[in-house]
């Protein structure tokens, strides 16, 4: 069986969204991988809990550096390549963090001949996300000072180690460490421009994200080796059980982590509004925060005396995970808000997918046009919104008191973000890669 | 006869008129009194498709037009042409109404006697998550006769309260000036809608609640960014508005407020072109060939133009500074 090197930093247990979508996809491939991991994941405040030993696959032989940082582990990872180099017959980056790109890039240095995939979790430059943090939100320098004080502390005291699955943070953190933003956007740009040049294939989660990725005239040229392949779900992960439904009050529920950035407060303050008309709200209805939240939204709920209705609880492990979003109504889809930066929203969020694979109705609040969007009106199950509270409030008072039920699930559009069909979608592009018929 | 016709012009919506019918629609109590006249003005996208499901669901209640693309004033004609109800109004395919006053709105219309029923517009800011309350502060339960508070009527530099959004008016009474209607393949004629529905009526009420949500954010629509792509028709309303104020026959307090609206249309204007980052040649010589008709035309009006403003809470008060200076900066030398 072929076999491929997968440079991938974050890699269960540690349960990042990254990490979790590398394993659906390569337990169900049909090729074998060596996964150049490190040891001794953190759990800071943006990391999920970790499932322990439960995510392992028969195909997956995990390799656990023991680094002190990522430079070592890049050092480490092509020291271990070169020790075992024929054991491989292509390797494969994922970003983030860009360290991966960075270590595939030096083995590709010294084995030009090594075919090489480069797959993009989120884009390294021209971010919106890190654009929107630059910018304070609203272009306003005396917000962007009060957000980057507040963030910085709190990063550094969450985090152990400089990686973190928050962009916000990663920024904050690098700034800190080398006191120079321009030194580390080059550093992107350089890994991104030679990652897209001399990976043999490169692997986006949505359009929206591949046309970013090539909206760069100096980039244009190598869109033709580049490929869309979605993030998936696995059946196998969700409870066998039936849905529990209760039937006492409608459940919505938000599995993750949310910050200043993509944050609660629109959706915050449609509850709000129908709590001012329904003093009976909390008999009806129920949201539950699975995961991190922004201190701002925690008063807000507090303020705003919403805690009997919105509740807020600690990270759950990634299979829990899984069975609240098959027992809920509704689940919660929050994209950040772009609308000042960009029109359509080039992010696909891992959790849509787990909750389609749970057949649970979404309630997704995004940019109207987007990855997200796109997905839930062809595949049905779900309702998009936009961030406006208003908005928000129409729809939520539609499936309180109306019952609302949005376009039912296509089960056939459904089961294409399944990992055995997204895998097998790996595997041609591995076959073709290798040559293989 | 149903009690309100409410006039929703479409043009390529497929992802914002649900939202739209789905508010019109929220309270079964008044479904019956409403006729929701769904214009579409050529759209490619799906959004008939969408209007006519709904039509489907409420026959009684929705009536669906498709004609070809004519722009957002000829998709209101069409409506306002074939409207039944006692009154009409407007609602854009991608805005909405707001379901907590809605039912009373209509309830209180059956009962109405004014010829236009004012009601607050909610604009929601999708790039910053704002939302603004725009109202008139005169009130009454009966009906305010216009001639006794058109000096007051957009006194502070405040079109907002008096809006396409805000003003429900009695439907035979606009017949009575709608003529040719709105111009056709033109942006911003929701000016032109306000100065016939002001043109046609002879008293006011305002009723005390928001009835009208105002969606900014749509990446198409002519307000934000794409102000300035269609600045030829924000001066060809410019023009018609200008040349209603020349009708002698027309009372002398319409005439106060259409220079009112004169007045905040021309400070739009020539900021539109100041707030261009860069402004080609081409564009340049539109605003001066623009400024010295004006002078020639409407030197009243010329000399108005510079005159800042109190739009405190829709453009930054540093605004009305830039735009006099614009003003100023254009006609340097000239005088």
């Amino acid at each position: 069986m072929k076999k491929g090197f997968v440079i991938c930093w974050y890699y269960p247990p540690g349960n990042s969204s990254e990490g979790l979508v590398t394993f659906k996809l390569l337990s169900n491939s049909k090729y074998s991988y060596d996964v150049w991991t490190r040891e001794n994941q953190q759990q800071s405040v943006w990391d999920r809990k970790s499932d322990e030993d439960k995510l392992t696959a028969s195909n997956i032989n995990v390799i656990k550096d023991d680094c002190d940082g990522m430079k070592q582990w890049v050092r480490d990872g092509l020291r271990y390549f070169e020790e075992h180099k024929d054991e491989y017959d292509f390797i494969m980056s994922r970003s983030m963090p860009v360290e991966s790109h960075e270590l595939a890039m030096k083995i590709k240095e010294k084995y030009p001949n090594i075919k090489w995939i480069a797959s993009f979790g989120d884009p390294i430059i021209d971010t919106p996300y890190i654009d929107e943090i630059t910018m304070g939100g609203q272009s306003n320098p005396f917000k962007f000072k009060e957000y980057l004080k507040r963030e910085e502390l709190s990063a550094l005291r969450a985090a152990r180690v400089l990686v973190s699955p928050s962009r916000s943070a990663r920024k904050l953190l690098w700034r800190h460490e080398k006191k120079d933003g321009n030194k580390t956007a080059k550093y992107f740009e350089k890994v991104n421009f030679t990652t897209v040049s001399k990976a043999d294939v490169l692997i986006y989660n949505n359009e929206y994200q591949l046309a970013h990725a090539f909206s760069r005239k100096a980039l244009a040229r190598f869109k033709d080796k580049s490929v869309v392949l979605e993030h998936s779900y696995d059946t196998k992960m969700y409870p066998n059980e039936n849905k529990v439904t209760k039937n006492e009050k409608i459940s919505f529920i938000y599995v993750g982590h949310l910050d200043d950035t993509r944050n609660a407060r629109s959706l915050l303050k449609a509850i709000n509004r129908l709590q001012k008309k329904d003093k009976e709200l909390e008999k009806r209805v129920r949201f539950d925060f699975y995961g991190h939240l922004s201190d701002s939204d925690k008063i807000y709920i507090v303020n705003h005396g919403l805690m009997n209705v919105v509740k807020v609880h600690d990270d759950v492990k990634y299979l829990k995970s899984l069975e609240i979003i098959k027992n809920a109504d509704w689940a919660i889809l929050i994209d950040a808000n772009f609308t000042s930066l960009v029109d359509d929203c080039i992010y696909l969020p891992a959790k849509l997918i787990d909750y389609i694979g749970a057949r649970t109705r979404v309630f997704s609040i995004s940019h109207v046009k987007g990855a997200g969007s796109d997905i839930i009106r062809k595949v049905g199950g779900g309702k998009v919104v936009t961030h406006s509270p208003d908005d928000i409030y129409l729809y939520l008072s539609k499936i309180i008191y109306q019952k609302f039920e949005p376009k039912p699930y296509d089960e056939k559009r459904a089961n294409y973000y399944s990992s055995k069909t997204i895998a097998k979608r790996l595997d041609e592009i591995e076959d073709k890669l290798l040559g293989e018929d | 006869m149903k009690v309100l016709s409410v006039v929703v012009p479409m043009y390529n919506t497929e992802l914002y008129i649900e939202r739209c019918l789905d508010s019109l629609l929220y309270h079964a109590s008044v479904v019956d009194d409403i006729e929701i006249i769904v214009v579409s003005d050529g759209s490619t996208d799906s959004s008939l498709e969408v209007a006519n499901r709904y039509k489907k669901k409420y026959p009684g209640s929705i009536v669906v037009v498709d004609k070809e693309n004519g722009g957002h004033g000829s998709a209101v004609n069409a409506g306002v042409k074939i409207a039944k109800g006692r009154y009409v109004r407007v609602v854009d395919s991608d805005d909405w109404v707001d379901i907590d006053n809605f039912e009373e709105y209509v309830k209180k219309l059956k009962t109405e006697k004014a010829d236009i029923v004012v009601t607050d517009v909610r604009r929601q800011q999708l790039y910053d998550e704002s939302e603004l309350n725009f109202r008139f502060k005169e009130t009454s339960v009966k009906p305010i006769p216009i001639e006794k508070v058109a000096d007051k009527i957009m006194e502070d530099d405040f079109f907002f309260e008096f809006s396409m959004h805000s003003m429900t008016v009695k439907t035979e009474k606009l017949r009575e000036v709608w003529d040719k209607g709105l111009l056709e393949k033109t942006f911003y004629v929701d000016q032109q809608f306000v100065a016939k529905v002001f043109m046609c009526a002879k008293n006011f009420v305002e009723y005390r609640m928001n009835v009208y949500m105002y969606f900014i954010g749509r990446p198409e629509q002519s307000m934000g960014d794409g102000f300035f792509k269609h600045i030829e028709d924000h001066e060809r309303v410019l023009r018609w508005l200008l040349k209603t104020t020349e009708d002698e026959q027309l009372p002398e307090y319409y005439k106060t407020i259409v220079a009112r609206q004169v007045i905040l249309m021309l400070r739009t204007h020539y900021l539109a072109y100041v707030e261009q980052p860069k402004l080609s040649k081409v564009k340049k010589n539109e605003l001066i060939r623009f400024d010295a008709f004006l002078k020639k035309e409407y030197p009243g009006y010329y000399k108005k133009a510079g005159v800042s403003s109190k739009m405190k809470q829709v453009i930054n008060p540093v605004y009305k500074t830039k735009a006099a200076k614009a003003i100023h900066y254009l006609r340097k030398g000239k005088e």
